[in-house]
């Protein structure tokens, strides 16, 4: 073989193994269907009464919103017309970061849990390991905790009622689908089991998992999109009698609410405005427009006595709607205002049996006091 | 005759008045229920109350303040005159008139006086309206700086219950004649009817006999008023707009039992159908109690009603003297439906007339 011959037929073979290895990649990547997105309510447990979800990333997308946004949930979960869900009170929860253990590497965390009762946790996807989250707790706590194995699953448990699982060890194909973030369970044992259970159920072919469904979920997804999206079933029994219109307010029967962020109008680096939007489903159209005058006479109220120009132009926007047995509740504020817009709008409501802010060292549904940052 | 012969003849009769069983058994039960969603609450929390601002130093979020305590109980509707307010509060428009003082607003102030005005001769209302007063005091001084004190202020005489009642009794009265025993007599007469047609028109007879009933009424209307007069109730129910009101109510309702009489050919079902529509009239005229008192629904459907018309011009003229000049156009309103009424009469008669 002349030189030149010899030249072309090496050209040939490095073509022919770089169209074969291209059409290789091609065929693997082709095969593989694109992840799907993580659908943080696909391991809540069936039977709770909230669930609530908050995307950190966009959260923590800029201080005044985070802050903003933790103050009006804050104040929301302690108003007992909405009956305080307790893992509102535990948005401000954390375990404190540690060596291994960042809480900003949180990029969501899902709550859910049962009212009047310490049935609760929370499913958080993060660069967390099973052991640096159970060290986190035990710095925090000074409490102990023994890996159980169930359904394959590694249970850290405490005698404190408190447990931690790994439901996604951040290989691809869990309920997190891409290679990466782990999905964490951390909370009572009791919810934390469920969680592995929901979880365990998944990961088998021949099992149903029993997931949060019926009404909740359907209020859960009326919430449709959002940085903070959260519903539960409303409890009557916290309501005190209110004149009149004190049986409407009883007849509520779930809520929702979602946190949207508002960047119209405004430049890359100003901070936007907080939308929210609240369902409030109540027994009958009826009740539902008893609600929506309690609202609104508690916009009026603090149109009235409020001194603050801004405050006033944004209650003046604030939307209560009607539709069928629900009351759409619309407002948008930048986060500075936002507390005391939310404050302002529900002060008409049925008066809170308790408006005394958390104590620092209230346990949280997983027994767990409260600290700085969400997740 | 065994009892199993009995059963039998009676499930034989059954088939053959199938209608008029399917009307007692199905139709009549069913419209009962359904009017019960048309009550839902037993206090007047949706009455239209009129809210009008003092002077022209009220704000709009001072009024906005009032008309919102007020929407938690009521229907506020705005007024910009206080006269008119008040021209409404007698014909039962509205049910209550709201003054709105100014300085609601000014911390400076430590007490603001607000009136609600009611109507003494609307009876049902007082005592709720003295519970919503406090009501709606609780709440402003709850979420105000400002103390706010509602006096409550009635004008004219505190009526009774029972006197109240006597012109409302009377308009029943005029109802079950009209939807009761005129179907009645007009059935006992069918045969008599025919008879009569030889000699005049069905449209002469029919006439006759409603003008007959309707002067008949006359009777009752005396008996009430002299019950009226020696029980020392102050009721004049021999006002002129009162027995204009009564009449043309017993002549649009007359007119229409009539014409189901006819076009059920005299028969049960036609009866009964007149029982149901008496039962809807006698509940949705407003006859006691304020419009608005059990639900905005039964509200709307009172407010259509000509014969609710008719019952307000009745107590307006009757309870608290007003000339009938002040009810001129719902007196025409009510003329109207009698005229209207007469349509379907006669279509009925000439359908009953090709019949026979």
């Amino acid at each position: 073989m002349t030189p030149d011959g010899q030249a072309l037929a090496v050209a040939a073979v490095a073509a022919l193994l770089f169209t074969g290895l291209g059409a290789g990649a091609l065929l693997l990547t082709a095969d593989r269907a694109p992840p799907e997105p993580y659908e943080p309510t696909a391991t809540v447990p069936a039977g709770v009464d909230y669930v609530g979800t908050v995307n950190l990333t966009a959260y923590r997308s800029d201080p005044a919103v985070a802050n903003g946004s933790r103050a009006s949930l804050g104040f929301q979960s302690r108003v007992e017309f909405y009956a305080g869900p307790p893992y509102l009170r535990s948005l401000a929860l954390s375990p404190p970061p540690n060596a291994s253990l960042d809480p900003t590497n949180a990029s969501r965390v899902t709550y859910f849990g049962r009212s009047g009762s310490r049935y609760g946790a929370r499913l958080v996807v993060a660069n967390w390991t099973g052991e640096a989250a159970a060290e986190a707790l035990e710095s925090r706590r000074g409490i102990g905790f023994t890996p159980e194995t169930r359904r394959g699953y590694t249970v850290r448990r405490s005698e404190a009622g408190a447990a931690v699982a790994v439901l996604d060890n951040g290989a691809e194909g869990g309920p997190v689908p891409r290679a990466g973030p782990r999905l964490l369970t951390i909370g009572n044992a009791s919810a934390v089991e469920d969680a592995v259970d929901v979880a365990a159920d998944r990961a088998a072919t021949d099992a149903e998992p029993a997931t949060l469904d019926g009404d909740l979920r359907r209020e859960y997804r009326e919430t449709s999109d959002g940085y903070v999206r959260f519903a539960y079933r409303f409890r009557p029994s916290t309501v005190p009698d209110y004149p009149f219109v004190g049986p409407a307010v009883r007849t509520i029967q779930y809520v929702g609410s979602s946190y949207t962020l508002d960047r119209a109008g405004t430049n890359a680096a100003a901070t936007p405005a907080v939308r929210v939007r609240i369902h409030i489903t109540s027994e009958g159209a009826g009740s539902a427009d008893d609600v929506r005058n309690i609202l609104a006479a508690g916009q009026s109220f603090y149109l009235l006595q409020s001194s603050n120009d801004t405050l006033k132009t944004e209650l003046r926007r604030a939307r209560f709607n009607v539709t069928g047995r629900t009351v759409v509740t619309e407002y948008e504020s930048s986060p500075a205002g936002l507390r005391v817009l939310v404050r302002g709008l529900f002060r008409n409501q049925p008066e809170p049996e308790s408006l005394d802010p958390p104590a620092s060292a209230e346990p949280s549904s997983s027994g767990r006091p409260p600290a700085r940052g969400p997740a | 005759m065994s009892l199993r012969t009995i059963l039998r003849k009676e499930l034989l009769w059954s088939r053959h008045r199938a209608l008029a069983l399917l009307f007692v058994l199905v139709l009549l039960p069913a419209a009962f229920a359904g009017a019960s969603v048309f009550f839902q609450s037993t206090l007047p929390k949706d009455a239209p109350v009129a809210v009008v601002v003092e002077d022209d130093a009220v704000s709009g979020a001072e009024y906005d303040v009032v008309a919102a305590s007020f929407r938690l109980f009521s229907k506020p509707v705005r007024y910009d005159s206080e006269a008119r307010a008040l021209r409404d509060l007698e014909r039962e428009t509205v049910y209550a008139v709201v003054s709105v003082p100014p300085d609601l607003g000014d911390p400076a102030v430590d007490r603001v006086n607000m009136t609600v005005t009611i109507d003494g001769d609307m009876t049902p209302y007082r005592e709720p309206s003295g519970a919503l007063v406090s009501v709606v005091s609780a709440t402003m001084n709850r979420q105000l700086d400002t103390r706010v004190v509602v006096d409550r202020e009635v004008r004219g005489e505190e009526r009774k219950l029972a006197s109240y009642l006597l012109p409302s009794f009377l308009q029943i009265l005029v109802f079950t004649f009209a939807f009761a025993y005129l179907p009645y007599n007009l059935a006992s007469e069918e045969a008599v009817l025919d008879r009569l047609r030889v000699e005049t028109s069905l449209d002469a007879v029919v006439a006759g006999k409603l003008l007959f009933f309707t002067g008949l009424l006359a009777v009752p209307l005396l008996v009430f008023h002299g019950l009226g007069l020696g029980l020392g109730y102050g009721v004049n129910l021999l006002a002129p707009g009162a027995i204009l009101a009564y009449g043309l109510t017993f002549l649009a309702c007359g007119a229409i039992a009539t014409a189901v009489t006819f076009a059920s050919g005299f028969g049960t079902t036609g009866r009964l159908l007149n029982v149901l529509v008496l039962f809807a009239f006698l509940g949705f005229s407003g006859l006691v109690y304020p419009a608005g008192f059990f639900s905005p629904l039964r509200r709307g459907v009172v407010r259509l009603m000509p014969t609710h018309y008719a019952m307000v011009v009745v107590r307006g003229t009757t309870l608290r003297d007003l000339p009938p000049a002040e009810f001129g156009t719902w007196l025409g309103g009510v003329a109207l439906f009698a005229l209207a009424a007469l349509v379907p009469l006669k279509l009925a008669m000439i359908a009953y007339e090709r019949g026979t």
